[in-house]
């Protein structure tokens, strides 16, 4: 995988090194374009991952209009609908949010929180968003390939992956399979920074138990993608071999259209153990962060402590090893063998329990404390809404009995946009909002803000709330059409136009959102270091935004954890991690 | 955002009582399922509205005014205990009947008859054992035009399968044990007023149980996303009572009627009418 | 699956072991001031070190499910019965030798000998060139021996592991490679310590996979102890 690692871990500037003239760059080029400092490569992911993010919207909506409106769209047929919604998902979930939280947020915020100067190794870091970039490209070549993309579902499953009654079938599979195999190498390289970073860069007193949650959960997500990558590598490697060389890891003995294929004896469940060995870790990799970041939103906009701190650590540490131990909860009905849904749905039940702790906690830090409803801070409620009702949801999904009526129908579809695709998005959104003034030295435009983030919330929930239902009355996910099924009541093409013209608002809403962000680099108001009077580490840096370096002649010492909020009988009702002195708070036992 | 988190809770429930989009009328006797979805509609449901409820007091009562400071609370064993206790029952709540009832889902009942689905690009094609009672073997291998389902001509047990181009028609009544098979990619067999599902893979042979409780045609679908024409590949299951089913039978060809399956066995195709056991 | 889940078992006690040492159950909140935490002296372990340690986690897990892959994929009468291409054992002597020859050149380089770190270094990239030329030999007696990918589940398995194996040796010839260049150029042979002790652990790695896979192709004295840790779950 990464093997380039090794080529260049001679030369690294160590992290340990005090010696500033190294951090600065000396072209246009290698500042802007191929910079090695994490904060630049983290704008470079941040924007990619937007950028198709935008694609990805655009095909949300041909979806939608097909599904609200059968046959409006002239353009869609089945064809073109089973590569939008396969493109769609695949988008989403690994080239938008794995990205964007690890690539994106975990670039920028783990050597500013940590108090470093860079990631340990700032030339493996570059090389990672440019092979991710590539990936990117590689995805996007597929829509000009001749057959165009994959529409074989995100889940890919063969053999209807690779055969010839699936769209995409000459070019878009194999280099949807291409772009995988790079994006894990990308992100492989990535992801050893990142852990590394945070075990041996942390500045002096940074103990762990004094890292912000957002590092907690950046990091152990870090792991659980550098261990969960290399199975999708391995089922994207085999499919692949499938597809050109004709072996036949995952292709029984198959009869198409009358003509018996090459393939024999080969097994399509073990690509789904291999996907969801992947597959489930990866909801995790998406949320953990998620978890981590609204954790500081909802600490620093309530004015107090997290509630529970040790616990939520604890939580998060739970949580990545149990998200090993459930994949099978995909396949409930898959035909495995029948006996291991005991395992899988009581695993799965009892990984709710850590999640549901870090609900409680984020709700009791709500009580009593200072609540100031400021964009970030209602990002970080509504993701606790959304994300409250996606992990019930998931309660129904993981009950392997509940889950055979509801598997691969609309609830399914409502449920893992809810917790997965909406909560994770609108933590993004907070996120964005709360460090672009660290960002860009500028906050984005208040009232923008304020119609895209009610636009979205309300928006979203209307969309995802009613479509359990349809799932519930056994509307199947995957349809192209579901003119003619006897159990499906005229009012369900009611229910499917509005929430296709509801989509087709909340994607307008991220139109408004682009704009602020473009235009707050300019007109926004200016911040400040510290315009959220916030803790941490990256509010503390001597420049705004922070130059490569980060912290000018000499790198901030901690002496506090990262909560320190309306602590009694300070003057300030926070104290920067970076501030000497005792805490004038209850007294050491 | 207080008065729009109570709006979200309260229109929910209402949603939930109130919309015309619920399951449909249940056919089999798989309302065990059912009756555990309830019971995670009410855990999960109270769950929702005190939580939302919570948060939507929480923003009233401690939003920001002039000269307020927050509490100082790290954290309250006590509470965190209580709190992961209550959650666990709940969990525990909703696992116990979930396990209860799958156990029922994979252990079929010694005296259910099979009926075997077979799944290719995009149709379904259905088989029943015939007077036997006994499947015979199918493979691959044998597929071919005038042999759809690649049933083996050399087994006797298959002489007397009845072949099935049509809708399938099921016994009011009596549990069927569901074999499916598929001669190409991944499907998935889903009739909703049955509830129960499987995804049928090529290479093996899945399988589910159900005891038909109603009188009625059904839309059976495929339900595992199979290529271009998944939406369209559909069939439809019909549950007869017994003279309607009988009669239903009566018309139905084996397959030593079927032109692949003449040849070499005369002695079988001479077989009267099948009937079910 | 049961590799893997042993494999990641061990990960976690690893973790676990060290996350007992970082004081999780401690309250930060009480705990003001510069008394304890991160020594400010260098750290422990080398950066660079730690960072070939993840990465050859994840390299471990790779080639882990690769073998859960062939156990669930290949029927178990057909374990071990590819055609013996017959030159197995050398390219596995040769892949040995490379690891040998480059735990020589880190002995060289921590004593400062520039030209025994050279012919460390040759020495080591030949055996690992011997390595490639033999292994490609052994896929052209074994399409010679009609087993092509196509031919059945155990020869595809054969040239994926191996490919997928080659690929990574060649990310190790790279490094050398570059740690060759540098040895030219450097002032102090001694500072090419720490990249030559990297590429050699790396080898050794790469070598251990090597013996595992070998062990689930053939016949090999290890064997049965490898199957016994892939049986099906």
């Amino acid at each position: 995988m990464a093997d380039a690692q090794l080529g260049t871990a001679g030369p690294l500037p160590g992290a340990e090194s005090e010696d500033v003239e190294l951090y600065h760059p000396h072209s246009w080029l290698t500042k802007y374009v191929f910079s090695q400092d994490a904060k630049i490569i983290a704008i470079q992911y941040a924007s990619t991952a937007l950028a198709i993010g935008l694609v990805a919207l655009v095909l949300s909506w041909l979806v939608r209009l097909q599904l609200g409106f059968p046959g409006a769209i002239s353009f869609i047929g089945p064809k073109e609908y089973y590569q939008l919604i396969t493109m769609h998902g695949m988008i989403m979930v690994i080239y938008l949010l794995t990205a964007l939280f690890l690539g994106g947020f975990g670039n920028y915020l783990i050597p500013l929180m940590l108090g470093a100067r860079d990631m340990v190794f700032p030339y493996v870091n570059m090389l990672s968003y440019w092979i991710y970039l590539l990936a990117v490209l590689v995805l996007v070549a597929s829509f000009f390939a001749p057959g165009g993309p994959t529409g074989a579902g995100w889940t890919l499953y063969p053999p209807q992956a690779i055969l010839s009654g699936t769209p995409g079938q000459e070019w878009g599979i194999v280099l949807m399979l291409l772009s995988l195999i790079l994006f894990i190498i990308g992100f492989t390289m990535g992801g050893v920074n990142y852990v590394v970073t945070v075990l041996q860069a942390r500045a002096p007193g940074m103990t762990l138990m004094r890292m912000p949650l957002t590092i907690w959960g950046i990091f152990t997500a870090t792991i659980l993608a550098l261990l969960a990558f290399p199975a999708l590598f391995v089922g994207a490697v085999m499919m692949l071999l499938d597809r050109l060389l004709g072996t036949s890891f995952f292709m029984p003995a198959i009869v198409e259209a009358g003509q018996r294929l090459r393939y024999n004896g080969g097994s399509p469940i073990l690509f789904q153990h291999l996907f969801w060995f992947f597959g489930h870790p990866e909801v995790y990799i998406v949320a953990l962060p998620a978890f981590g970041i609204v954790s500081d939103l909802i600490s620093t906009h309530a004015r107090k402590n997290i509630f529970g701190y040790r616990m939520m650590v604890w939580a998060i540490v739970a949580i990545g090893a149990l998200s090993f131990v459930v994949w099978a909860h995909h396949m409930y009905v898959s035909g495995m063998n029948p006996y291991f849904g005991f395992f899988f749905a009581t695993t799965t039940l009892v990984i709710a329990i850590p999640t549901a702790i870090k609900v409680y906690n984020w709700v009791l830090t709500l009580w009593r404390g200072d609540i100031h409803l400021t964009l970030p801070m209602l990002f970080a409620i509504a993701f606790i809404v959304t994300f409250l009702n996606g992990g019930l949801t998931g309660l129904f999904l993981g009950n392997v009995v509940v889950d055979v009526p509801l598997s691969d129908t609309m609830f399914v579809v409502a449920h893992f946009h809810m917790v997965m695709g909406v909560a994770p998005i609108l933590v993004i959104f907070g996120g964005l909002y709360h460090w672009y003034p660290k960002v860009t030295g500028r906050m984005l435009d208040e009232r923008l803000g304020q119609l895209h983030f009610w636009a979205t919330f309300l928006g979203a929930y209307a969309i995802f709330f009613p479509m359990h239902y349809l799932g519930l009355m056994g509307v199947p996910r995957r349809y192209f059409d579901i003119e003619g099924l006897s159990f499906v009541t005229p009012s369900v093409a009611t229910l499917n136009a509005f929430i296709s013209v509801v989509a087709l608002l909340v994607g307008a809403a991220q139109i408004v959102f682009l704009y602020n962000l473009v235009r707050s680099l300019t007109h926004g108001a200016p911040a400040g270091p510290n315009p959220w009077r916030a803790t941490t580490l990256e509010w503390q840096t001597p420049e705004t935004p922070p130059p490569h370096g980060n912290w000018g002649a000499t790198p901030p010492v901690v002496y506090r954890w990262a909560y320190d909020y309306s602590v009694p009988g300070a003057a300030e009702d926070f104290i920067p991690q970076n501030q000497p002195g005792r805490a004038p708070g209850p007294a050491p036992a | 955002m207080a008065p729009v988190l109570v709006l979200i809770a309260v229109g929910s429930i209402a949603f939930h009582l109130l919309s015309p989009w619920w399951w449909t009328p249940i056919a089999s006797d798989w309302g065990y399922i059912d009756a555990t979805l309830i019971i995670t509609f009410w855990i999960t449901g109270i769950a929702f509205t005190a939580i939302v409820l919570f948060i939507a007091y929480c923003l009233v009562r401690f939003r920001h005014r002039p000269g307020a400071r927050a509490a100082y609370e790290p954290e309250s064993r006590r509470l965190e205990v209580w709190l992961t206790v209550v959650t666990g029952l709940g969990v525990a709540a909703l696992l116990a009947p979930g396990l209860v009832v799958w156990n029922r889902f994979v252990s079929v009942p010694p005296g259910a008859s099979e009926v075997e689905v077979v799944a290719q690009q995009w149709r379904w094609a259905f088989r029943l054992p015939g007077a036997d009672g006994r499947l015979g073997a199918a493979n691959i291998r044998h597929v071919g035009e005038e042999n759809p389902l690649g049933l083996d001509p050399e087994d006797a047990a298959g002489r007397d399968d009845v072949v099935i181009d049509g809708d399938l028609h099921l016994p009011l009544g009596r549990p069927v044990k569901v074999l499916l098979r598929s001669v190409d990619v991944i499907h998935n067999f889903y009739v909703p007023e049955f509830r129960a599902k499987m995804d049928i893979i090529p290479g093996t042979v899945t399988y589910f149980w159900l005891t038909p409780t109603r009188v009625g045609t059904f839309d059976a679908l495929c339900n595992e996303v199979c290529g271009v024409s998944h939406y369209a590949m559909r069939g439809r299951v019909v549950v007869d009572a017994e003279p309607d089913y009988a009669s239903w039978l009566q018309r139905q060809r084996t397959f030593a009627q079927l032109p692949a399956g003449r040849g070499q066995r005369r002695v079988a195709a001479q077989q009267t009418a099948p009937s079910d056991r | 699956m049961t590799l893997v889940l042993l494999y990641l078992a061990v990960l976690a006690a690893l973790s676990a072991r060290w996350l007992s040492r970082q004081r999780l159950a401690s309250k930060p909140w009480l705990e003001t001031g510069m008394t304890l935490g991160v020594p400010a002296g260098p750290h422990p372990v080398a950066p660079a070190r730690l960072g070939l340690a993840v990465l050859l986690a994840a390299i471990g897990l790779l080639f882990a499910l690769l073998v859960a892959a062939y156990t669930m994929r290949v029927p178990r009468e057909a374990w071990q019965t590819l055609p013996d291409p017959g030159i197995l054992w050398s390219v596995t002597g040769l892949l040995a030798l490379a690891s040998v020859a480059l735990h020589g050149a880190v002995r060289a380089a921590s004593r400062g000998e520039r030209d025994g770190l050279l012919l460390a270094l040759a020495a080591a990239g030949t055996a690992t060139a011997g390595f490639f030329a033999w292994q490609w030999l052994a896929w052209r007696r074994l399409l010679d021996l009609g087993a092509g990918p196509g031919s059945d589940a155990a020869a595809a398995f054969f040239y994926l592991l191996t490919a997928l194996h080659g690929l990574h040796v060649a990310g190790g010839v790279a490094a050398l490679a570059v740690i060759a260049v540098r040895a030219l150029r450097a002032a102090d042979p001694r500072d090419l310590r720490p990249a030559a002790f990297l590429c050699a652990v790396y080898l050794d790695a790469l070598l251990a996979i090597w013996l595992v896979l070998f062990g689930v192709l053939y016949r090999t004295p290890w064997s049965g102890w490898i199957l016994a840790l892939c049986g099906p779950l």
